[in-house]
């Protein structure tokens, strides 16, 4: 089993130009390829891979701005349609 | 309501912009942006000065203040005509209105027109208590005094035409007031000049100790920090009452922090004696506690933090204790915040939201699943960071479970994986039903995102850590109908980012100067047909109907984003201004080289949108990009299962 996932992820993450990854449908093709290593790169390398916190998006604590805070309310309301809910777009 | 001016976050998104893109853009052009930006600022200020130092002499341009002076009415449309010409037809929007109610007093201008009597006719339109009047009145005036120009003012209480009174001249409480009204509103430069004009018109008045807050919030607003931080200072000195002395005292404090004067911010907070408000007191000693972090005097901070006071200034103490790696602090302070009764305000509800979330996953983090969980579920709906809370919620789910391991997440023996990957591999390493039924558990809070906006983060990480879920809990049908799911949705965003990013390498993105030209900043809904996309996610259709630029209004509520924006709206403000300027015969030159300036500065800032945005939307699509990977491997090994079991006998 371990076997297998290990193969499938490594399928996935760096032969994706095999016919095996296109008929498991994992191929990135077009202009991602470009980008393709670098992202796995970041991926295993980068500080994600270090973290504690589960999944990929960090929330660290940043300090707010007031002017910033408010101003993205006020945007939030202006790309909304008149009457929605604040969070209509997000 | 005030604007302080944001202090660009954008060294670090263009240097590394630059990288990515190949541009030789340092962090000293985005530095050199900001002094360009200043200079413009300085130099129109002091230009429009001298201007209006003569002014009585060469202007041909008179002003109107429009007023009314009762809480319960709403103006919605004023018409003035002058000689029987009209001048100024002009509609009230919501906090317009609402501004006027509240005594302040909306400017407007008239060119060319000269001294003398002048037949002045004015119609007003306004709501009160369900119903809507409409007065007019004509009265001739001579506008011979400077500043040349009249008031009209609205007073409901009385009857027939007499509710409205025109008068000239203009005086100093008008402009006051009229300054009130344009620093609300967020033009700032109006409200400058507007006590500038006021400091020749009222001298008296504009020394007052409110005149003088009013000046240097306009300053802050405006980005001019040094100047406001001496103008709060000199007020913190003045003769006046406490209570103005103290907020003028608190604000040079927190200007200074800013600025990164740290000792000039403690000589505003600990010169001048402890006569401070409650409420005063427990804003000092907020500030006072950050000052002494960043002194690394940190048991002095300690002492100084306190749970009361202004949300903001706590949660940014929160954030200067984890800084210093002063956890218990930091997460008691987060706590208050966090268990307040709910706010009333959307601005203090954002704060409490914030709280609540990072208080929630730093739970997470050091491995306190119940109190993660209790705390991620005191979200509330229908907030911007709803989704990122139930996310974390699903994760604590598994965290007891990876905690048995003696690890908060196992480091997987078999390579690397995303974090998820592992959370999940940890939990279902238990034997037993229970880690079965908390990975359902997972999946539940996370099926509440299936059907949001995948633009979201946390949307498009709930796409893909259930299909995985579903893979390593054998439930492979239901794995690949998820995975496919997961896998349309991003690839729908990848295109349209993908798309974004073309136009944005041909500066076709946003056009900043179109956008702040057409309002500044913006009214609700006054872009939602330029901008709203509508819930397209939820759309029962196959593909589903995503709108072109689908990432836009993410794009406008990015911080980077809003500032620029802010800062082209600032040039559009100074070059309506050298109007005023080129009326003075000895400026006109200045003011043509001025809006060279200008014009220079605004494809400046253009170019800085542009890549931004790019820069933006790359690290969106690279995002999406991981987690496409991880839908396509949980839809493949999920392939290969189905396929083995087809194949037994």
């Amino acid at each position: 089993m371990m076997l297998r996932t290990l193969a499938a992820l490594s399928l996935a993450l760096a032969s994706l130009n095999t016919s095996a990854a296109d008929d498991l449908g994992m191929r990135i093709s077009g202009d991602d390829s470009a980008n393709f290593g670098l992202t796995i790169s970041n991926w295993i390398e980068g500080q994600d891979a270090g973290t504690l916190a589960p999944g990929l998006i960090r929330e660290d604590a940043v300090a707010l701005d007031e002017w910033q805070l408010r101003m993205q309310i006020r945007m939030e309301r202006a790309v909304s349609p008149p009457g929605a809910p604040i969070n209509q777009t997000r | 309501m005030s604007f302080p001016h944001h202090t660009r976050p954008l060294t670090r998104a263009l240097s590394l912009l630059a990288l990515s893109l190949g541009l030789s853009l340092s962090t000293s052009a985005a530095a050199s942006n900001d002094a360009r930006l200043q200079s413009i600022k300085q130099q129109t200020l002091a230009l429009y000065t001298l201007r209006l130092a003569d002014q009585r002499q060469f202007s041909s341009s008179a002003s109107v203040l429009i007023g009314q002076r009762n809480p319960g009415v709403r103006l919605q449309r004023v018409r003035i005509a002058v000689d029987g010409q009209l001048h100024i037809d002009y509609a009230y929007h919501g906090s317009e209105a609402e501004l006027l109610a509240a005594d302040a007093m909306h400017k407007l201008g008239l060119v060319n027109l000269a001294g003398g009597p002048h037949e002045i006719s004015v119609e007003m339109q306004w709501a009160q208590q369900g119903s809507t009047y409409t007065e007019a009145r004509t009265q001739t005036l001579r506008l011979d005094s400077w500043p040349r120009g009249f008031s009209v003012q609205l007073d409901a209480r009385e009857r027939g035409s007499q509710r409205i009174a025109i008068q000239a001249p203009i005086d100093g409480a008008g402009i006051l007031r009229s300054a009130r009204f344009e620093l609300a509103l967020g033009r700032a430069l109006k409200a400058v000049t507007q006590m500038q004009m006021l400091a020749h018109v009222d001298p008296v008045l504009a020394g007052t100790a409110s005149a003088q807050e009013l000046l240097a919030q306009s300053l802050a607003a405006w980005g001019l920090d040094s100047a406001a931080q001496a103008t709060y200072s000199q007020l913190s000195q003045a003769r006046t009452d406490n209570e103005t002395r103290n907020r003028a005292r608190l604000r040079a404090a927190e200007l200074a922090l800013q600025l990164g004067q740290i000792d000039e911010a403690g000589e505003r907070l600990n010169a001048g004696g402890n006569n401070w408000s409650a409420e005063q007191q427990a804003a000092a000693k907020l500030l006072d506690a950050r000052r002494l972090l960043a002194q690394n005097k940190v048991e002095a901070a300690l002492k100084q933090t306190t749970d009361a006071g202004p949300a903001l200034l706590r949660y940014n103490l929160a954030v200067a204790l984890i800084d210093s790696r002063q956890d218990e602090a930091a997460d008691r302070l987060l706590e208050t915040l966090a268990t307040a009764p709910a706010p009333a305000d959307e601005y203090h509800a954002r704060i409490q939201d914030l709280a609540q979330l990072k208080l929630g996953y730093r739970h997470l983090r050091y491995g306190r699943a119940e109190a993660a969980q209790a705390m991620l579920s005191r979200m509330r709906l229908g907030s911007p960071y709803t989704n990122r809370a139930l996310l974390g919620r699903g994760w604590s789910k598994l965290l007891p479970l990876a905690l048995q391991q003696g690890r908060l997440i196992a480091v997987p023996d078999d390579g690397f994986r995303p974090l998820f990957v592992q959370a999940i591999d940890a939990a279902l390493r238990q034997p037993g039903d229970a880690s079965r039924t908390a990975v359902r558990d997972a999946i539940t809070d996370w099926a509440r995102l299936q059907d949001q906006d995948p633009f979201d983060a946390a949307v498009q990480e709930a796409l893909v850590a259930t299909p995985y879920a579903l893979l390593k809990l054998g439930e492979y049908a239901r794995a690949i109908q998820y995975s496919e799911k997961a896998i349309a949705r991003l690839e729908l965003i990848r295109d349209d980012l993908k798309a974004g990013m073309r136009q944005s390498r041909k500066g076709l993105s946003l056009n900043g100067a179109e956008l702040v030209r057409e309002q500044w900043p913006p009214e609700p809904a006054a872009w939602a047909r330029r901008y709203a996309t509508g819930a397209w996610w939820r759309s029962e259709a196959d593909p589903l109907p995503i709108p072109d630029n689908a990432y836009r209004p993410r794009l406008l509520l990015d911080g980077d984003t809003l500032t620029i924006l802010n800062d082209m709206h600032m040039l559009n403000e100074v070059e309506q201004l050298t109007d005023a300027i080129a009326e003075h015969p000895d400026l006109k030159l200045r003011a043509t080289q001025l809006r060279k300036r200008i014009e220079s500065e605004r494809q400046a800032q253009q170019k800085n949108l542009d890549r931004q945005a790019y820069y933006w939307m790359y690290q969106e699509l690279e995002r999406a990009t991981r987690y496409l990977i991880m839908a396509r491997f949980s839809l493949g090994h999920a392939y290969a299962h189905e396929n083995a079991a087809g194949e037994q006998p």
